[in-house]
């Protein structure tokens, strides 16, 4: 029962709350990996932004984690009442691709897909020690049974009453605890063995969505581009620091999940920023900045500088002095991170 | 001064002995010089130029690493330039470009083996380990943590370096005298405790005092080194062996919370 949980969890999950968001995207994002990848983020951000305000409060977490999922079954009921059409459309266009795909470019799926299955199960059985997870995954142990969010010594194991707020403010621990919660899987076993594995699929989602805006003229190249990224990841292994060797020796990390789930959307959101496709890609954009900061709380200060980046090519670029209103919401969003940041 | 060697350091740690960031500003060269869709010249090639520029900027990694993260943390900097995204994007343009399918075929090959040749294949190198089981922990560290742990109180205990960075991973009843501070380079807190758990010969009568002293009524050593004492005269019993480890629990402890121990002691 509790794999079937976590099964549905890191599936079903992600796509439902993926509807809501993309009706707000153009229509290129109604695809079953576009709501998959959308819902993942805006996951991310939910969870940022109800857990965070508990963990100054120094609430419990049983509390947080309650009204986490009422406001998240809320979220998918509205999700899948609002967003019923683009069900219909991803079906079609599933329907679609499989009809007006060729046989080689099936046949490069198909190996992209066993590449990864494998990878996945080879993560699964196979272990790689790291010194940080006495804090990340002890982290999410400690909340379970403490039912305290950052008020533990968690090398140590003491109580503490001082939360340190850098850390806080990026809950990836709490996050793992929560699935733990639900599913009843020890965050330890949830964290090794299966959000690793499963954050390899999704990180190949997201190149794959990238792929499929930077080929937009040669849609049969994307599974190439998949391949090709997974092949610089996988020989990407050559220091400790590159968001290589964190994507597959510390998959479940929060500070992996930044440069290898969330980059590849943040640099997507940018360039659907600068297609003027609307409102969807500022929404886009301000989900995958408030998934960054979830993520680790470097993420505050670089993220900022990137939007920050983005925003002065934006107006160089367009000239349209509306855009001003996106960039301020999304300044706005780093300001607010930002300030709880420097005040931690 | 000090601020760009710092940059440079930490750009040459980043990198590693590998042309993989060689190969991945080559990747970003030819981009900027073939890309034609402007949004995508916009969103990834200036962007990723624009981080990269940033990154080197000394007034700004001076005001980072002073003021907002450790200089420890400024090389996730560069994890905005999406090293293995540029690559493959300007791999795939390259392949597309042949005219014929041979040649798309040896040039794809061709940047398999550059990719082969300059990084370092993470399944193969040595990284990943055979898991003992699910938690994919040490199996002696979960075996160790089964002995010591009890529902309804916390055991501190004083273990052996190896073990305290993954047993409250497993088990977060057990608590610890000395943890990963002291373990981390950089890091050190001067715990006396770590000192005593990795000199060459354990001194007993130092580590059942400060077991005691933290509170603690338990200690686990490895059984291959020496040890100057017996903790039995102390009022510690062996009440297992783990693989290497022994593992010893004060004779009141037992009485008072392991009672399935009660006839070891002696």
């Amino acid at each position: 029962m509790s794999y079937l949980i976590i099964t549905l969890l890191i599936t079903i999950v992600p796509l439902l709350c993926g509807l809501l968001p993309v009706t707000l995207m153009d229509g290129k994002q109604h695809t079953i990996l576009g709501t998959y990848m959308t819902g993942w983020f805006t996951l991310f951000a939910l969870f940022e932004v109800i857990s965070v305000p508990f963990v100054l409060q120094k609430g419990s977490f049983t509390t947080m984690s309650r009204v986490f999922t009422i406001v998240l079954a809320v979220f998918l009921v509205l999700s899948v009442v609002l967003g019923r059409r683009v069900v219909i459309h991803a079906i079609r266009g599933v329907r679609d691709a499989w009809k007006n795909t060729g046989r080689w470019v099936k046949i490069g799926w198909s190996v992209v897909l066993l590449l990864l299955v494998a990878q996945m199960v080879f993560l699964m059985f196979h272990q790689y020690l790291d010194g940080d997870d006495a804090y990340y995954v002890t982290m999410a142990n400690d909340t379970l049974h403490s039912d305290t969010m950052y008020r533990t010594l968690v090398y140590l194991g003491f109580p503490t009453d001082v939360v340190e707020v850098r850390h806080a403010l990026a809950p990836v621990p709490l996050f793992m605890a929560w699935l733990s919660v639900l599913s009843g899987i020890h965050p330890t076993i949830l964290a090794h063995s299966i959000m690793g594995p499963a954050f390899i699929g999704v990180m190949y989602g997201g190149y794959t969505m990238l792929g499929r805006r930077l080929f937009r003229q040669n849609p049969g190249w994307v599974w190439v581009f998949t391949l090709a990224v997974m092949a610089s990841y996988v020989f990407g292994h050559v220091s400790l620091y590159t968001a290589e060797t964190f994507a597959y020796t510390r998959t479940w990390q929060g500070k992996s999940m930044l440069p290898n789930l969330v980059l590849p959307a943040l640099f997507l959101a940018v360039i659907d920023l600068y297609d003027q496709v609307g409102i969807g890609a500022w929404v886009r954009l301000w989900i995958v900045m408030i998934a960054s900061f979830f993520t680790t709380s470097v993420a505050v200060i670089f993220t900022a500088v990137f939007v920050g980046v983005a925003g002065i090519i934006l107006l160089i670029r367009t000239r349209n002095w509306k855009n001003l209103f996106g960039l301020g919401i999304s300044m706005m969003l780093c300001a607010t991170v930002g300030i709880l940041y420097l005040w931690g | 001064m000090d601020t760009i060697q710092s940059i440079v350091q930490i750009y040459q740690n980043y990198s590693g002995s590998s042309c993989l960031i060689a190969l991945a500003l080559v990747a970003l060269l030819y981009l900027w010089l073939t890309e034609e869709d402007k949004s995508v010249r916009c969103g990834l090639i200036y962007m990723s130029v624009s981080m990269l520029f940033i990154f080197f900027l000394p007034v700004y990694a001076y005001v980072v690493m002073h003021f907002l993260l450790e200089e420890a943390l400024y090389y996730r900097m560069l994890w905005y330039v999406p090293m293995s995204g540029l690559i493959a994007y300007a791999a795939v343009r390259v392949i597309i470009r042949a005219k014929t399918v041979v040649r798309r075929v040896v040039t794809g090959i061709a940047f398999l083996l550059i990719l082969a040749g300059t990084g370092s294949c993470v399944f193969t190198d040595g990284t990943y380990t055979r898991a003992q089981n699910a938690y994919h922990l040490p199996r002696e560290v979960i075996e160790v943590a089964d002995i010591l742990h009890r529902e309804d109180t916390k055991a501190y205990a004083v273990l052996p370096p190896e073990f305290v960075q993954f047993i409250r991973q497993y088990d977060t009843q057990i608590c610890l005298v000395y943890g990963r501070a002291s373990l981390v380079e950089g890091w050190n807190d001067g715990n006396e405790v770590y000192d005593l758990m990795i000199a060459p010969v354990y001194d007993i009568d130092q580590i059942q005092y400060h077991t005691r002293k933290n509170s603690g009524g338990c200690f686990v050593l490895d059984n291959r080194r020496a040890m100057s004492g017996d903790p039995h005269d102390y009022g510690f019993t062996l009440v297992a062996v783990v693989g290497n480890y022994n593992v010893y629990i004060m004779n009141d402890f037992i009485e008072a919370y392991y009672p399935e121990y009660l006839e070891l002691i002696q």
